[in-house]
């Protein structure tokens, strides 16, 4: 390895530091924001077309002159059972201007993603979640077949919601990944990582909100040696619903993959934007366009993609 | 046989009128049975009268209550109404409709009556066998709040063909009297209400079994934590479940940055745009297709 891994774990924890400084600055201008709130509250408490929403911020009914005499009106909501399970499946269509991420002779396709999964995520603590993960995937290029494969993952961790900090988030996690030929008889590629990362998220309003966080994942195994690298990233993204059924995103991630063999260090960008329509609470139909920008210190690896795509998306949670 | 068939028609109409009659009649009058303060009868076209235990009230008749004032009118077939301070309140004669034109009442309607409506200027609210609590104030801030202790109301706002809800046991509404639409209703602890009402302490109701039935069933809600108090779950941040989702897909798209410009799936689906107490859960994290983290072939 031309690079150390250490000193990626020191730029990853300098990132980690500039995300926790942001988000504290970010706290205390909440804060503001919310004594301004209040005092605005306080100025419009007449204003009884907005009853729903201070009820909902002091527990209340919104206040009337006949109070005194109808009695305290604490409001009450009811709780949504959670539900741990999780089965999914997608199936997606997407077109490619560069199916083998090549930086030179791109070739175009259109790829065929069915996708099936269960999650298992028991709340373990107040705050605190569990993660079990299995799903596979097919890969199936339009012209480009000798690029099918299949994918086997499977993974575990623990979530950790620290919801004083306006849910900032701690995560760590175990991950395998297979990759098969497509007959499932040849092992082209497998590994195991350990993935942590914090997130945060800021709310705009009941509609939309921001979020912005840090992640790593090390290799701890795999072969061929060639094809494992860690990853160091930061990412930001947006989620707004346009209306009650549709719902838009953004998504951006800067990320540096550091090759464990051949000195290899790429720094990639990507940058998305999907929509999603929820028809029914278990079945949506989703689109996404999405560009990467990969910047390699080794000859040939750097290219430029684009994908876009549609397809629809079932999941029962029990 | 005709004949026999049409004496029967006859006497089973002559029957139902009787009862529906019956029941009209009984909103003719009302007996005040209780006074705080100062509470007035208005009649048309003349002084008002100070108004004490036992005063008769007629059809078309109106109470009036002052500052800090409480009055209570028993209607013969049992029908309680109650009303609290600043309170104008009258009924229709042969009619089993009562009509706040401002201030708050509680209406209590014995079951199997044949029910009643109260009509206020922005909604009319029609109830059968519930004890209920409505305020209309009257102004430029004008409010309607009802608040249903048991029973069911419909609730149906005037003038906007369709604009109607039931409201359950339990449960509270609160709108501007200028609105065109319905809000959403919501839960409310009844337990922490009959503690402090005036309207409901000032003496017995006499259909305590049904509130006691729903204090209980409402307690072991509470129990359960499927009903929680609003501000005990606080703001919209506090949503765990909406975190996990996302990182799920988090996780899953950092895996998708090696190179597979399909990176980020439409969800986690953010909290709706109409106000609702708890945000729903999110819908799956619908992970993206993992792209081969295989070596990255040659032009």
């Amino acid at each position: 390895m031309k690079k150390s891994i250490p000193s990626k774990f020191f730029l990853f924890a300098g990132l980690l530091a500039i995300l926790a400084c942001g988000s504290l600055h970010a706290q205390d201008t909440a804060a503001q924001r919310q004594v301004a709130s209040d005092e605005s509250n306080r100025r419009e408490v007449n204003d009884q077309a907005n009853a729903f929403i201070r009820a909902n911020q002091t527990g209340y009914a919104d206040s009337s002159p006949g109070d005194s005499d109808l009695g305290e009106q604490l409001l009450l909501t009811r709780k949504e059972k959670y539900r741990p399970f999780q089965a999914y499946a997608n199936f997606n269509e997407y077109y490619t201007n560069n199916a083998a991420l090549s930086q030179h002779n791109m070739q175009s396709d259109f790829l065929m993603v069915p996708q099936f999964g269960l999650t298992y995520t028991p709340q373990l603590a107040n705050n605190l979640y569990a993660e079990l993960t299995a799903q596979t995937q097919l890969f199936r290029y339009a012209r480009n077949s000798a690029l099918n494969f299949n994918s086997f993952d499977a993974g575990a961790g623990l979530i950790y919601v620290v919801r004083q900090l306006g849910d900032l988030s701690f995560f760590g996690r175990y991950h395998s990944t297979l990759l098969t030929n497509p007959d499932v008889n040849s092992l082209t590629y497998s590994d195991q990582t350990l993935r942590f990362g914090v997130q945060k998220p800021f709310t705009l309003s009941r509609a939309h909100y921001v979020y912005v966080g840090s992640s790593a994942e090390v290799i701890i195994a795999g072969e061929p040696q060639y094809a494992l690298k860690n990853d160091f990233g930061v990412f930001a993204g947006y989620q707004v619903a346009l209306t009650r059924q549709l719902t838009g995103s953004f998504y951006y991630r800067i990320s540096l993959f550091n090759y464990v063999q051949g000195g290899r260090d790429d720094l990639n960008q990507t940058i998305s934007a999907g929509l999603s329509w929820n028809i029914t609470n278990w079945f949506a139909v989703n689109a996404v366009a999405s560009f990467a920008f990969n910047s390699s210190n080794t000859d040939n690896d750097s290219y430029w993609a684009f994908m876009s795509g549609a397809g629809v998306s079932g999941q029962l949670k029990f | 046989m005709k004949s026999n068939s049409s004496l029967k028609w006859t006497l089973a109409a002559g029957v139902f009128l009787a009862l529906t009659l019956g029941h009209t009649a009984e909103l003719r009058m009302a007996t005040i049975s209780r006074v705080t303060n100062q509470v007035d009868i208005i009649t048309p076209n003349a002084t008002p009268k100070q108004a004490a235990i036992g005063n008769s009230i007629q059809g078309n008749t109106g109470v009036k209550t002052g500052t800090s004032s409480l009055a209570e009118l028993t209607f013969p077939d049992q029908t309680l109404a109650r009303l609290g301070a600043n309170t104008l309140f009258s009924f229709d004669a042969g009619t089993r409709s009562v009509e706040l034109e401002n201030g708050t009442i509680l209406l209590q309607v014995p079951k199997g009556i044949g029910g009643a409506k109260i009509k206020t200027a922005p909604v009319t609210a029609s109830i059968t066998g519930t004890t209920i609590l409505l305020e209309y104030t009257r102004g430029k801030h004008g409010i309607v709040k009802l608040i249903v202790i048991e029973g069911t109301v419909r609730l149906s706002l005037n003038g906007h063909l369709g604009e109607s809800i039931v409201v359950k046991s339990g449960q509270e509404i609160t709108f501007s009297d200028k609105s065109k639409k319905l809000p959403e209703v919501q839960d409310v602890d009844v337990s922490r209400l009959m503690k402090t009402s005036k309207l409901i302490n000032m003496g017995p109701l006499g259909n305590e079994k049904q509130i006691t039935d729903e204090l209980a069933a409402q307690k072991l809600l509470k129990s359960k934590g499927v009903l929680v108090a609003i501000n005990f779950i606080g703001d919209k941040h506090h949503d765990p479940t909406r975190m996990v989702n996302q990182i799920q897909n988090q996780v899953q798209n950092q895996r998708n940055v090696t190179g597979n410009p399909v990176t980020h799936p439409p969800s986690p689906m953010p909290t709706p745009a109409r106000p609702m107490p708890t945000p729903p859960m999110r819908p799956p994290p619908t992970p993206p297709p993992t792209p081969p983290p295989r070596p990255t072939p040659g032009p």
